[in-house]
């Protein structure tokens, strides 16, 4: 069941089109990856999306009822790629900061119709089961936040910084969580561990929207995909379905995006 | 308990300005600037004061006010000027060039609290700042110097005051502009111009002139006279929230070039209409010892019985000194009780080069259809000329100003040494002394 659906979001800079035309649906519990070559629109989509850029043309609906720009800021969370945030602050206060100015470390079960009747809120304090504290728990340890302690957040390396506030995000309260290359900076394992972590954040009851570049890490952690191509949606479903569009039932996704991606701007 | 998120962003901007080496080249020049000004103004004091051994000038050159405030809190307006901004963009542009900005517009708080935080943030480390001032009054006092608490806070008021103005300049240039660099060049460019606009007025009059009293320069005039003017204060109040809603409108990178012009349309319009409105207030208070900008208790009960409007038109070039002796000694104690309306008829801006004319030097008074002239511009002369022209009774007996200043003849004992090394070394102890302990403590952690 779809969360909300994404309608024909364009977006310009001046004489260059980052978005020509991208629709596409996000549903409950699901990670869903927006696959596209450098210039698809991926992180300028990323960044309209909660309306930290501003979007020529588009909309956010919830059951059929458009989402207001002030509730977008409720509904998702960005984390953009490459950031350094407050960087002479220790690591381990930014946590406690986003805890507590971003509603962090909340359960995720909250409920878009509600959300929507202004009953839950980032800041509303959602009662706590233990299988959500398990999983604040899994995060850190997973993250392995303990290690980075007091060091200032400039000083961090780029995947010790990746980790920070990959974990940040993950303990934020917006039922949407909207991510740029998560995996950028990680290693292999860390990267798999990533992957399984994430995986049960959405089955906690969140949904993620993933910006990914390496086609294996989408494979792995994907359960649905958006194929963008020179601003617009060239394809969307799970990777059979894709598969299957392509014509290609055995091929990795590598060859089901080529085939997709040349086939729409043959036609 | 959960902390308000409120306070988690007061707690992070205090945090950020900490960690910030703008705050701390602010912080270790501060002593220096104020314990030069401090010590000039002492010795200066002490000569005026009669140390030569010859006779102590009048009372008004021995007031502490224009003998040791305004001099040794000078230091504060070439540090409001200089350094302050410059602390003020980087709590701005620091967040939006680091991706902390967008972060944050991801929660519940809006823009606009956000930078009413950073501006209670800022204005809290302003008044720390004033801590050195404060210690040179403590030793000022510690010499036996007299200091009359009206005109310190009045004086005090006025630098907050300027710092709030200050503060929004700065917040308005970096949510405008690109890059910390571009938000500096922009604050001082507006800095330049005020000077410039106070120059031009004072060559010029007329409506440079009225527009030249709300510069922060002007502004702050005022207050170092010991004045409270109410036009002044609300003027920079309105320009101040003016300015940080014009911040909170440029910030947010989710607003469309089209919505932010039209919204500073409406902010421009509106604040230059309460602008506008509220320089037209006159109400004031004097709180000078001396009561410089008042006349006698007797003249100005007597004064306060005309209605209506006095037209003065002098015909005096704007530079001519008489001109200015007319404004400061005369006018300007006036337009407290009345409504003065000012206008100047010479050709050219100082009068030097001016084709003598018959009526060069002539001040006009209109009060209805009533005229006088005189070419004074001493007091007396002037109000009884006023007198005559409305017909209001001049008092028949003023109490004598009894006001005598307070000469002292003393030394800045300690103050180089607390100023010029113990402040700066204090500063550097304990900001790289905290980031020292922060670092060891990562280290361990």
């Amino acid at each position: 069941m779809p969360r909300c659906v994404i309608r024909h979001f364009a977006k310009r800079f001046g004489p260059v089109v980052a978005l020509r035309d991208v629709s596409f649906d996000v549903r409950e519990s699901e990670v869903l990856g927006l696959l596209g070559p450098n210039g698809a629109g991926k992180t300028t989509l990323l960044a309209c999306l909660p309306g930290l850029q501003h979007a020529d043309r588009g909309s956010i609906e919830i059951h059929n009822s458009t989402v207001t720009n002030t509730e977008r800021r409720a509904l998702f969370f960005y984390l953009p790629d490459g950031i350094t945030p407050w960087s002479a602050q220790p690591a381990a206060w930014l946590l406690d900061f986003a805890d507590g100015v971003l509603g962090g470390s909340s359960s995720y079960g909250v409920d878009t119709n509600a959300w929507r009747d202004g009953q839950a809120s980032p800041n509303r304090a959602h009662t706590r089961d233990p299988s959500h504290d398990a999983l604040q728990t899994d995060i850190l340890r997973v993250l392995r936040i303990a290690e980075l302690g007091a060091q200032p957040i400039g000083a961090l390396s780029k995947g010790q910084r990746k980790r920070l506030l990959l974990a940040m995000a993950l303990r934020t309260p917006h039922p949407v969580l909207l991510l740029d290359e998560p995996f950028d900076g990680l290693d292999l394992q860390l990267t798999r561990d990533v992957i399984a972590l994430l995986q049960r954040v959405a089955r906690a009851g969140r949904s993620l929207v993933l910006s990914i570049h390496n086609m294996q890490d989408a494979e792995r952690v994907c359960d649905r995909l958006v194929l963008l191509d020179d601003g617009r949606t060239v394809a969307q479903g799970s990777l059979d379905e894709l598969r299957e569009r392509a014509g290609l039932p055995d091929a990795a996704l590598e060859d089901v995006f080529l085939a997709l991606a040349f086939s729409s701007s043959t036609a | 308990m959960r902390r308000h998120r409120l306070l988690w962003l007061f707690a992070k901007e205090l945090r950020e300005l900490i960690a910030s080496r703008a705050t701390l080249l602010l912080a270790v020049c501060l002593g220096p600037l104020v314990g030069h000004a401090f010590i000039t103004a002492v010795v200066a004091y002490a000569d005026v004061s009669g140390s030569g051994g010859g006779a102590a000038a009048l009372s008004q050159g021995i007031s502490p006010l224009d003998g040791l405030l305004v001099p040794t809190f000078g230091a504060y307006a070439l540090v409001s000027t200089l350094l302050l901004p410059f602390v003020a963009i980087r709590l701005v542009s620091a967040e939006k060039e680091s991706g902390a900005l967008g972060l944050l517009l991801q929660g519940p708080t809006t823009l606009g609290g956000m930078i009413s935080i950073k501006t209670i943030a800022l204005l809290l480390l302003w008044m720390l700042a004033s801590v050195p001032g404060l210690i040179a009054l403590v030793l000022w006092h510690s010499y036996g110097g007299h200091l009359q608490s009206s005109e310190v806070l009045v004086l005090l008021g006025g630098h907050l005051l300027r710092g709030l103005v200050v503060i929004a300049i700065a917040f308005a240039a970096a949510a405008i502009t690109d890059s910390a660099a571009s938000a500096a060049v922009v604050t001082l460019g507006l800095t330049l111009g005020s000077w410039a606009l106070d120059f031009v007025a004072q060559v010029q009059g007329g409506f440079a002139q009225r527009l030249a009293r709300f510069t922060p320069e002007s502004s702050l005039r005022l207050f170092e006279q010991g004045e409270l003017s109410a036009a002044v204060i609300i003027v920079s109040l309105t320009a101040s929230v003016a300015l940080l809603v014009l911040a909170t409108i440029w910030l947010h990178p989710g607003r469309s070039i089209r919505t932010r012009a039209m919204r500073t349309a409406a902010v421009l319009t509106v604040g230059l209409l309460l602008t506008v409105l509220s320089s037209q207030l006159r109400t004031s208070r004097d709180l000078s010892e001396d009561r410089r900008n008042s006349f006698s208790r007797e003249d100005e009960q007597a004064l306060r019985g005309i209605a209506g409007p006095i037209t003065v038109t002098a015909n005096l070039a704007p530079e001519d000194p008489r001109l200015t002796d007319l404004e400061r000694s005369v006018l300007h104690k006036l337009d407290r009780l009345v409504e003065v309306r000012l206008t100047t008829t010479a050709r050219t801006g100082t009068g030097l080069f001016e084709r003598p004319a018959d009526g060069y030097g002539e001040v006009w008074y209109v009060w209805r259809d009533q005229r006088r002239m005189t070419r004074s511009t001493t007091v007396p002369i002037v109000l009884e000329t006023i007198y005559d022209l409305t017909g209001v009774r001049a008092p028949a007996n003023r109490a004598p100003d009894t006001y005598a200043g307070y000469p002292l003849i003393t030394t800045p004992r300690s103050a180089a040494a607390l100023f010029y090394v113990v402040w700066p070394l204090l500063m550097v102890v304990l900001f790289v002394g905290r980031r020292r302990m922060r670092l060891s403590r990562a280290q361990g952690s």
